[in-house]
């Protein structure tokens, strides 16, 4: 087991918290864009190019081979925009197409180098496609952790003008605002992050973490600032995790750890979150919706008794979610709008009769 | 015209799209004032005209000027109102936020709205009858509250030409008539308006100049002047002028027996 207090481990979590963080915040951007997809097709795309760099300067150096994927990574996103907008193919379809053709040539340039260039196959080409931060050098993290505060220095301070591009880009190109030019530099700053996120994150998983933090974050604000914010915090507290369990246990590749982690925070977020979480929005509906079948079937009690099956079986003719269905059938003894008799049936009470006349009204009547 | 008295002069313009003309060599004047509407049939050209002025869209030949002076300079007296379906409407964004944006482009990309901006945002709500909504998502408004939503910011620009791209499609009465009053109070202080307007009944109803255009421009002036049977056949095609023989009250007037409207 690892050191976890060691100077060396610490860097690590610190670049790969950097690395999360400006992930998050460059995803939610893209998310907000409704484009976040592309971060795979630059993800994919660069393999071919870590491979080519390595091979032609047999080099381990980590600047020259994300050099090498930055360059095929830009090729694939070209490769998507050609597809699209000359040859119209739909842009999930381009994208799907692309980036496996790119993954495919990258792999099988690999296993090529791998025996053609002695002792390549410890240059560690395998471990960008899982991510390993156990491997990553000393000056790599330096790496990571610079070009992150690079990318933040560069959008942090024009996010309100941001905000506005990417909600309207016509209204702000109606300002005189270069938006071509912005869409440019967020599409150069999501493969920069992209690039430098294969060595932890790998290839397969890095576009995850451009797309998980935002949409986890969407679930707990309306606010753009706080999205960002958000979407920041959760990149960085699951890649900085993610980067620790693995460490912890040596066998655990990074990338599938850190989206694990992203992964439940998602998970979390889509049910608890105040507004637009799942139990947020049962109840608030849900409420709404037994107290409306409860009234339909009291409708049906005021003409005669009927059985718990036979109230089930009319039900479900009218609303197909027997959860609600039987939360329904059980709201009107709870509410005590009808008892039950000796036989089973239900009986209206005097009270449920009164509830459904004064709502009949409200309702314009309820057949 | 005078020169001064010019609020809008379009010269040449044309404007490809790919391996498409859309619009072909159109010129034409809009007096300070006045509130112009551009009608035609789909695909006319009327959304990009305004966009070509605006330089939404780059590949465009010909020239233009707002009061005399190049767009460039005169950006901070233009205001636009753009379509709202091309919008992510479940954008974390609030109403206040939105219209607030209308002072982006005197602030530029780096200067904070402050209490000035605010006060100018809320007045501009209050306006066009949403006070109290600035605190809504824009995903709880109706389509008639987003429009009146986008007509603040354009009012929250402080302009003097003010571009609205289809400002009545698919509002509701109210709203409607809210954006009427508001055009009116505008051209009322001196503004003046151009819009995309694509029902015929209301042309007249709600602006005093006309610019009917299919490609190429095929008419433009007074709209008592200009919205007459020959023109609109030849902007709409044959199948329109038949509607008009069966229903004379097809614009809500009566058609003279020259083919005006009157």
């Amino acid at each position: 087991m690892l050191d976890v207090f060691s100077y060396n481990t610490t860097i690590v979590l610190v670049g790969s918290a950097m690395l999360g963080f400006t992930c998050g915040i460059i995803g939610a951007c893209m998310y907000l864009k409704r484009r976040p997809l592309i971060g795979d097709v630059i993800a994919h795309s660069a393999l071919p190019g870590i491979v080519v760099a390595y091979w032609v300067t047999e080099s381990k150096n980590l600047s020259v081979l994300l050099l090498g994927a930055l360059v095929s990574g830009l090729l694939g996103m070209a490769f998507h925009t050609i597809f699209r907008k000359a040859l119209k193919i739909y842009e999930d379809s381009a994208m799907s197409l692309i980036l496996s053709v790119m993954f495919g040539i990258g792999i099988t340039l690999s296993r090529h180098v791998q025996n053609v260039v002695p002792n390549s196959s410890k240059a560690g080409l395998d471990n960008y496609i899982y991510g390993k931060a156990a491997g990553i050098l000393m000056q790599d993290v330096w790496l990571i952790l610079g070009v992150s505060l690079l990318c933040l220095v560069v959008i942090l301070p024009i996010l309100r003008a941001a905000k506005l591009m990417i909600f309207d880009s016509a209204f702000a190109g109606s300002l005189g605002w270069n938006v071509a030019w912005f869409d440019y530099l967020l599409l150069a700053l999501l493969s920069i992050v992209v690039v430098i996120g294969l060595p932890m994150v790998g290839i397969v998983m890095v576009a995850a973490i451009v797309l998980i933090p935002p949409a986890a974050a969407r679930f707990w604000t309306d606010k753009f600032k706080l999205v960002l914010l958000g979407s920041g915090i959760i990149g960085m507290v699951s890649c900085a995790l993610g980067s620790y369990v693995s460490a912890i246990y040596e066998k655990t590749p990074t990338g599938p750890s850190i989206i694990i982690v992203a992964g439940s925070i998602f998970l979390l977020s889509s049910m608890f979150a105040p507004k637009r979480g799942v139990i947020s929005l049962t109840l608030k509906h849900g409420k709404k919706r037994i107290a409306y079948t409860s009234l339909l079937l009291l409708s049906w009690l005021e003409k005669e008794e009927i059985t718990k099956v036979e109230l089930l079986r009319k039900i479900s003719a009218c609303s197909t979610n027997p959860v609600y269905n039987l939360l329904s059938v059980r709201y009107l003894t709870w509410k005590g709008y009808a008892k039950r008799d000796g036989s089973g049936r239900y009986i209206l009470t005097d009270y449920g009769s009164a509830t459904f006349k004064k709502n009949i009204n409200i309702l314009g009547g309820i057949k | 015209m005078d020169a001064s008295q010019k609020a809008l002069t379009v010269n040449n313009l044309s404007v490809i799209y790919d391996d498409k003309i859309v619009l072909r060599n159109v010129s034409m004047e809009v007096k300070k004032g006045s509130l112009l509407a551009i009608v035609g049939p789909n695909g006319a050209g009327k959304s990009t005209l305004i966009k070509a002025v605006l330089g939404i869209i780059s590949s465009v030949l010909g020239s233009f000027e707002v009061f005399g002076k190049p767009i460039a300079s005169m950006r901070k007296s233009i205001a636009y109102m753009p379509q709202r379906e091309n919008i992510d409407w479940d954008f974390p964004v609030n109403v206040l936020d939105v219209v607030l944006m209308g002072t982006y482009g005197k602030l530029g990309w780096f200067q904070r709205p402050g209490e000035a901006e605010r006060k100018l945002a809320l007045d501009a709500i209050s306006k066009v009858g949403l006070s109290g909504f600035h605190n809504r998502q824009i995903s709880e408004l109706s389509g008639g509250q987003q429009q009146r939503t986008f007509l603040a910011r354009a009012l929250a620009q402080d302009a003097e030409l003010y571009f609205m791209d289809e400002p009545f499609a698919g509002v509701d009465v109210a709203t409607e008539n809210t954006i009427m009053e508001t055009l009116q109070k505008l051209k009322d202080s001196g503004k003046t308006v151009v819009a995309v307007h694509h029902n015929l009944d209301t042309v007249q109803k709600y602006f005093d100049e006309v610019v009917i255009l299919n490609e190429e421009l095929i008419a433009s002036g007074k709209v008592e002047n200009v919205l007459n049977k020959e023109n609109l056949i030849q902007a709409y095609g044959k199948s329109i002028g038949k509607n008009l023989n069966k229903d004379k009250s097809v614009f809500g007037t009566d058609l003279n027996p020259d083919g005006a409207i009157g």
